[in-house]
């Protein structure tokens, strides 16, 4: 009998991968199509009670569970309907999460809504245009909310908010402008995206003209959050000085830069790794900037106020910051 | 007479400096280090002072690619004679030193 040689043993356990993904991708595209040609019906649309509180920096642990609940439910090739009848509390980082995660089309076919009852909440979201945003129409001017997304990098799109930014909230001032550094922040963080995220995760950028000189911003990577990162990547840092066990205290030693890479197996060559960590944290702890948050896995960050909290039993899978710019110090 | 090289950042290159390599983009540190820091001729000179006023600050890979390669491809003597100005972010010539200080050890 002819022996099986190491070689021919590998060959066939590639065909049989490329094989499976393959098959994987079949199912999937097939998936698609069959949940597309379903009329929407009472059978196959699940209603999500939206929390009261609706709002990711200030209820997270409820928003995550109930984007989980909605996600899982999609899984099982149903439409969702997220109802937002009885909020008492909207808030723009739960738009633009909820906006991210829906835009996913991996996860979720239809997606219908209902509006809250607030008259208030419901101005606000009728102005918002988050509606328009998801159905992708076009923007119209009275509308405040604005998003961009991609994998690579987007100049002109940084630019434009920088620009937006220096006009409306210092009225065209630009040592206001340079002194919050609001540029490397979006290179920064683009660049961890385009660097770390696995094909399809796209970052995000939102802003929201709030009041009169108020810029609300948003960042978004839904890509698998920086302790994730962190840890699939071990062999490529000198985690010695990084606490291993508390992972509040590992996000205040990565925010303080005491991670180092492990030497000469970087790819860039350099022996700092996530500089753009200390720097994303500095910058949003600085002047101009207000109300700034961090959440990823299972960590929030209140930047402003240096507050560390672990979340129960929950993990966020992605990376969010929330900041607030305005013409006060 | 000391021969010096001045370059100012925001009107030699550019006010939105970018990212760490050609391909993230125009205007990165990569593409600063081969057309502008790269042509000077080193040996001729005294000192190169760049100003780094006038930009919308600067991305940390912008930063180590374009100076850190400066320093691995000319080496300490010549990084010595590379002096950095801020009026507006005097913490900012530190954070280039301690960028290419840390990757040195």
């Amino acid at each position: 009998m002819k022996k099986i040689s190491h070689i021919d043993k590998w060959k066939k356990i590639i065909i049989w991968y490329k094989r499976h993904k393959h098959n994987l991708n079949r199912k999937r595209i097939w998936k698609k199509h069959w949940q597309s040609k379903q009329p929407v019906t009472k059978n196959n649309i699940v209603k999500i009670i939206c929390p009261e509180n609706y709002s990711f920096i200030d209820n997270t642990e409820n928003f995550i569970s109930h984007l989980n609940e909605a996600k899982r439910i999609a899984r099982a090739w149903k439409n969702i309907h997220f109802n937002l009848d009885n909020i008492t509390h909207l808030s723009f980082d739960a738009l633009c999460v909820l906006m991210a995660e829906t835009k996913n089309k991996e996860v979720f076919n239809i997606v219908e809504w209902s509006m809250p009852k607030n008259k208030e909440l419901r101005m606000f979201f009728e102005r918002s245009g988050f509606i328009n945003r998801l159905e992708g129409r076009s923007w119209n001017e009275w509308e405040m909310f604005n998003y961009n997304s991609n994998k690579s990098y987007s100049q002109e799109f940084s630019e434009s908010i920088i620009k937006i930014v220096e006009q409306y909230t210092f009225n065209g001032n630009k040592q206001q402008i340079q002194a919050i550094k609001l540029h490397p922040f979006f290179v920064e963080a683009m660049t961890n995206t385009n660097n770390h995220a696995g094909n399809g995760y796209n970052w995000w950028i939102f802003y929201y003209k709030w009041d009169k000189q108020t810029i609300k911003i948003c960042f978004l990577d839904l890509w698998a959050g920086i302790i994730k990162t962190l840890t699939d990547n071990l062999g490529f840092f000198d985690l010695e000085r990084l606490n291993k066990e508390d992972e509040c205290k590992k996000f205040k030693d990565l925010f303080e830069w005491r991670v180092q890479s492990a030497k000469k197996r970087t790819k860039t060559s350099e022996n700092n790794r996530w500089t753009w960590l200390p720097l994303i944290y500095s910058i949003l702890r600085g002047e101009y900037i207000h109300k700034a948050y961090a959440i990823s896995n299972n960590v929030k960050i209140d930047i402003t106020n240096n507050v560390y909290t672990k979340l129960n039993n929950i993990s966020f899978n992605g990376t969010l910051y929330y900041f607030e710019i305005s013409n006060y110090k | 007479m000391s021969k010096i090289k001045q370059i100012n950042i925001a009107k030699d290159f550019s006010e939105f400096p970018w990212a760490r390599y050609r391909i993230d983009g125009e205007h990165s540190g990569e593409e600063f280090f081969d057309e502008i820091l790269n042509k000077i001729n080193v040996d001729e000179l005294d000192e190169i002072i760049i100003n780094l006023d006038g930009t919308y600050w600067y991305p940390s890979s912008f930063l180590s690619q374009a100076f850190w390669t400066f320093y691995k491809t000319y080496w300490k003597e010549w990084w010595d004679k590379l002096k950095f100005i801020s009026h507006e972010d005097s913490s900012l010539p530190g954070f280039i030193s301690r960028l290419i200080k840390q990757n040195a050890q």
